[in-house]
């Protein structure tokens, strides 16, 4: 992206931020102010936006993964829960480990929950050529309604009174970097996952042949790569991301499972990767533009508005605006076909 | 569509020029496509109902829309399924649809260009019934086709062309021969360039009897040749006759369901071999459109060994090579970041030949190379596919240039309905016999 399209979408995003708050009616000076300050005012507000991008960013960095073979995964959010839940199972099995121990376990098995629930629609579509938009659309109900279930079966937390699992003991949780706030040490996870994905997808032969494959798939065959094999694994491997995504979210936040554990995390991350230009250091601004804007609405409550449905609307509108900035922006290719 | 510059078209003593295709339709000229120019989602009426003007009416009205098209259809006694999905109907129902609109259309001329190309011999025989009951209605039929011998049948004169020129003109059907014809489509038919090179060496690769299914086109029905090192054979003929089949099997890119390939004396390992594949398709198939000129050059390049170690790419020995096969080859972009996109139709040639040329193969599959190539990047092709040879390479080449045929091949052969037949079968070679 050159220096100029950044410019434009710089400018483009601050727009519709803009006529959104126009479009609800709220004062736009008082309300930035008030968006600036939930975000970025104090210190509180800088961690509440880095903590809120942090599962935004893994979940999004695992899209970017999957997007960049062709696969078009937008089940981040079940596989997001499903990691969450391996990660709780592995806490009720093991709890007796020591913390750092345990926390790498429960790492792990985060990773292992969401690329197995990952895994079902990669083989659905390379065996069966299931279209992977609508199986990992779909599975997400299903992990939904099996984290209800695990938390009130299951994982419920020993007394049976509210439907929630154990909560973890605190020696367990992730360090908190400072006590006053919930900045926590996981925090740090997207930004060295972004890194390596870059360099992962820039600078390896398997990385390379990832992109081949997604930028066409034909031409890839010819080259003998597996085509199916390379896109099944990457929507594996995204799905690892987003269980990441869970765990961390589970070892570094909330520390236990309930019904509304992802406040829709695996589609808030969809805008977040598109925005990023599917680039795992582009990810890092959008994914800390949206975080900002989920810490910083909190603020326009006071205004009266619903601080949700005005993230959404941005996000909805930040998509629609970055694919009219595409279109704008797009390289102007030359029709001469001569030597 | 294409709009003439220059000439005139003259009809009934007119001259007429047309802006778009309505206007030829208005005047009376209807096209059947060889490519159907039909909705595979609408139904039969839908795409019947698309030939009228539109703009009479703003209720869509698809009975009255298409009573002129069932009206004509019933003429020539065809039963049409006006609720079928158009894709689901085979290539000889579409056709009827296509023919059904331009005879609705009410037109004086009916241009049917290659319309037998993917019919049943049946659905051929059927098409030609209807033409007779066309031309008996007084209409002019313009018959577009390089089979001779349903030229032969169907015309009643016919007009030559090669290259965009026309090299005979109105000869009584009666008065001609397929062997002429075939003669005056080729031009002269030499020996082909390379024969009078002597080779020695054992056979490279050699296919015996090889058989291989395509899902919706012409496969191999059983395919015998051998290449030796060094040696260029053509495979011509008409497309659809097998061609694609036959690159992606040697190219080791598809398995053959029967017979066997082996390479010199032992097995066929595609894998093991360095194999140079030149797709006739070169944006689907060789490029990946979007990514850079150095992109590109990895796409066969991402197996060099010296260019990564344990699989991570080194930039600086990726670069240095890159640069290297640009400058080769002559590949003429703003610079290795540069899309391929953006590169012309011979550059991006020039750069699949860079990739996969410059590894020395052992092995090359070049599929229609200089397909939509101007005449100075087709010659600098052949260069260096002959140059290729030269350094000991097997050369397989299918073409549907006759002229490249000859001027490229040692020997060749010619791909019809899935099997070889000599090249000296000319008439073949355009398809007379196909």
């Amino acid at each position: 992206m050159t220096f100029r399209n950044l410019l434009i979408l710089i400018a483009g995003l601050m727009a519709i931020l803009v006529l959104t708050l126009l479009a609800f009616r709220l004062p736009v000076a008082d309300s930035l102010g008030l968006l600036a300050e939930g975000a970025f005012g104090d210190k509180f507000g800088v961690h509440r936006t880095i903590v809120k991008a942090t599962p935004l960013l893994l979940v999004a960095l695992g899209l970017i993964l999957s997007w960049r073979a062709g696969m078009f995964n937008v089940g981040g959010d079940g596989q997001l829960l499903c990691g969450a839940m391996a990660s709780a199972s592995a806490y009720a099995i093991f709890h007796d480990l020591s913390p750092p121990l345990l926390q790498a376990l429960i790492l792990v098995s985060g990773i292992l929950g969401g690329a197995a629930f990952a895994l079902i629609p990669a083989a659905l579509y390379a065996r069966r050529g299931v279209n992977v938009v609508i199986g990992t659309i779909l599975l997400n109900f299903v992990a939904i309604a099996l984290m209800r279930w695990a938390v009130r079966g299951p994982l419920q937390e020993p007394s049976g009174a509210i439907p929630q699992s154990e909560p973890l003991a605190k020696a367990v949780l992730f360090t908190r970097l400072d006590p006053q706030s919930d900045l926590h040490v996981g925090v740090i996870l997207p930004f060295l996952f972004a890194l390596a994905l870059y360099v992962w997808l820039s600078f390896t032969v398997s990385g390379f042949r990832l992109r081949l494959v997604g930028s066409n798939p034909n031409a890839a065959r010819v080259a003998r790569i597996d085509v199916s094999r390379t896109q099944a694994l990457a929507l594996v491997f995204s799905g690892a991301f987003c269980g990441l995504a869970g765990a961390v979210e589970y070892l570094g936040v909330s520390g236990y499972l309930f019904d509304g554990f992802s406040p829709n995390f695996g589609f808030l991350a969809i805008p977040v990767a598109l925005l990023g230009g599917l680039h795992p250091i582009g990810v890092l601004a959008s994914g800390v533009y949206f975080g900002a804007l989920m810490a910083g609405s909190k603020r326009l409550e006071a205004l009266g508005a619903a601080p949700s449905a005005l993230v959404f609307v941005m996000q909805g509108v930040g998509v629609l605006g970055y694919v009219a900035l595409q279109w704008v922006t797009r390289p102007r290719t030359r029709e001469a076909d001569t030597a | 569509m294409i709009r003439s510059y220059e000439g005139d078209f003259v009809l009934d003593g007119r001259a007429i020029k047309f802006a778009d295709p309505f206007e030829a339709q208005r005047a009376g000229i209807s096209l059947v496509h060889q490519h159907f120019a039909l909705v595979p989602n609408f139904t039969v009426a839908e795409n019947l109902a698309l030939a009228s003007p539109l703009t009479t009416t703003r209720w869509l009205d698809l009975r009255q829309l298409c009573a002129p098209a069932l009206e004509a259809a019933q003429n020539v006694g065809w039963e049409l399924d006006l609720d079928a999905r158009t894709g689901s109907l085979s290539v000889g129902e579409q056709q009827r649809i296509e023919i059904v609109r331009a005879l609705a259309a009410g037109g004086k001329v009916l241009l049917f260009d290659e319309p037998t190309a993917t019919l049943s011999a049946a659905e051929v025989a059927d098409l030609f019934r209807v033409m007779r009951i066309m031309k008996d209605a007084g209409r002019a039929i313009v018959f577009i086709s390089h089979k001779l011998d349903e030229v032969m049948e169907i015309a009643d004169r016919v007009t030559v062309m090669r290259r965009g020129e026309v090299v005979a003109q109105r000869l009584e059907i009666a008065e001609t021969s397929p062997e002429a014809l075939a003669r005056l489509m080729v031009g002269e038919v030499e020996e082909p360039a390379g024969a009078a090179r002597s080779l020695t060496s054992e056979p490279a690769l050699v296919a015996e009897d090889v058989v291989s299914v395509m899902p919706r086109a012409v496969g191999l029905n059983g395919v015998s040749f051998e290449i030796r090192s060094g040696e260029i054979v053509g495979f011509g003929g008409v497309d659809g006759n097998g061609q694609i089949a036959l690159a992606e099997v040697a190219a080791g890119l598809r398995r053959p369901e029967a017979g066997k390939l082996s390479w010199r004396g032992g097995e066929f390992r595609p894998d093991r071999l360095r194999i140079a594949y030149i797709p006739q398709d070169r944006r689907r198939d060789g490029l990946a459109t979007e990514m850079s000129v150095l992109e590109n050059l990895l796409i066969d390049g991402h197996r060099v060994g010296s260019l990564s170690r344990f699989g991570v790419l080194s930039t600086t020995s990726v670069t240095k090579w890159a640069q290297r096969l640009v400058e080769e080859f002559d590949i003429r972009a703003d610079s290795l970041d540069t899309p391929v996109a953006n590169l012309s139709g011979g550059n991006q040639q020039k750069l699949i030949l860079a990739r996969t040329l410059s590894e020395t193969p052992e092995l090359i599959v070049a599929h229609n190379p200089t397909r939509g190539l101007d005449v100075r990047a087709a010659s600098y092709v052949h260069r260096c596919l002959r140059s290729a040879a030269e350094r000991g390479a097997a050369v397989l080449l299918i073409t549907t240039e006759v002229d490249e045929l000859i001027a490229l091949s040692d020997r060749f052969f010619v791909l019809s309905a899935g099997r070889l037949l000599s090249g000296r079968d000319v008439a073949a070679l355009i398809g007379g016999r196909s």
